[in-house]
């Protein structure tokens, strides 16, 4: 068998796994496969190397799904609201049970919705509601619960210090990290400039 | 009425998250890092409180509220011990939300079996 035909062999090959593979790779495959005919080296060259990001984000944007931006909008003002206003009924209720001020009422208040979502979370419910909520179950306290919790249960095999303790935070962590080191910097400029820290 | 306004501004958040996904394009992760981060400047200019104060849940569930604490309890340390209040109360107003989440987890992990 001479090389053109190896060449042509597996450029049907190429072309018959096609169908495989997600639209974008296809044109790409379909192109990679026209591409060894040309070249003077044996064999099929995958020249993946040569794509940049950029080029595949452009090749890869017209068969990307334009996401319905008003619907999840909708959606993620709903179900946010909803368990704002949930929140709001625990902490009147803290408030009149055991007589407490607001801003007291406000930690066991999110204890409770934290309880509430991990529940949740533990028995699979939380994330088939995220998939029709939206940023509406992910920006709430709940959301912060949820990730905690599914990374503690996603990686419970590998044991609970290096499995459990080790991954808890892996999608949590950004955000303890990002508030603390704004939290600080904002301290810090009180400090520097002298301003007292009550509002 | 207090619900309607925790209602309204809760949900604006979650659609200000929301836009952050699909027009943006951020991860969730970022979209989370960036509003705690707003949150955080929001309580630095003295704007979140009142917000509390006038939407209750609806400023205190959202993950903003997060940032807010944080700002919270360092300023309120700055201002009663000085400068390592700075570090010392990061934590101070968080605490209940951070504890809980990791107890809670935890125990789930010890619980539940997870369905894959």
């Amino acid at each position: 068998m001479n090389n053109k035909e190896n060449l042509i062999k597996h450029g049907t090959k190429g072309r018959e796994t096609v169908c495989l593979l997600p639209v974008p790779f296809r044109i790409f495959v379909q192109e990679v496969s026209i591409l060894p005919a040309k070249t003077k080296k044996s064999g099929v060259k995958l020249n993946l190397d040569g794509l940049t990001p950029q080029a595949y984000q452009e090749l890869a944007k017209p068969y990307v799904p334009s996401r319905p931006v008003f619907k999840n909008c909708i959606r993620a003002f709903l179900s946010g609201g909803l368990i704002c206003v949930l929140g709001q009924g625990i902490q009147e209720a803290f408030m009149a049970i055991f007589d407490m001020s607001s801003r007291e009422a406000a930690s066991p208040t999110v204890a409770i919705l934290i309880l509430l979502s991990v529940i949740l979370t533990s028995f699979g419910v939380y994330d088939k509601l995220s998939q029709w909520c939206g940023a509406g179950t992910a920006v709430p306290v709940t959301g912060f619960a949820n990730s905690m919790c599914s990374a503690a249960l996603e990686h419970r095999a590998e044991g609970l210090v290096l499995g459990v303790g080790g991954n808890m935070f892996k999608l949590a962590g950004s955000v303890i990290v990002f508030g603390v080191v704004a939290a600080f910097i904002v301290g810090v400029v009180y400090a520097v400039m002298g301003w007292g820290g009550a509002h | 009425m207090i619900y309607l306004w925790a209602f309204l501004v809760g949900g604006a958040i979650c659609v200000i998250g929301q836009l952050m996904f699909d027009v943006i394009k951020l991860t969730p992760a970022h979209t989370m890092s960036t509003l705690v981060v707003m949150g955080a400047v929001a309580d630095a200019f003295g704007i979140y409180d009142p917000l509390v104060k006038f939407a209750g849940a609806g400023a205190s569930v959202p993950i903003t509220s997060f940032g807010n604490s944080l700002v919270h309890g360092a300023l309120t340390e700055l201002e009663r011990d000085g400068w390592v209040g700075v570090v010392t109360g990061i934590f101070d107003v968080t605490s209940a939300g951070i504890s809980s989440a990791i107890v809670f987890s935890f125990l789930a992990a010890l619980v539940v079996r997870p369905k894959g």
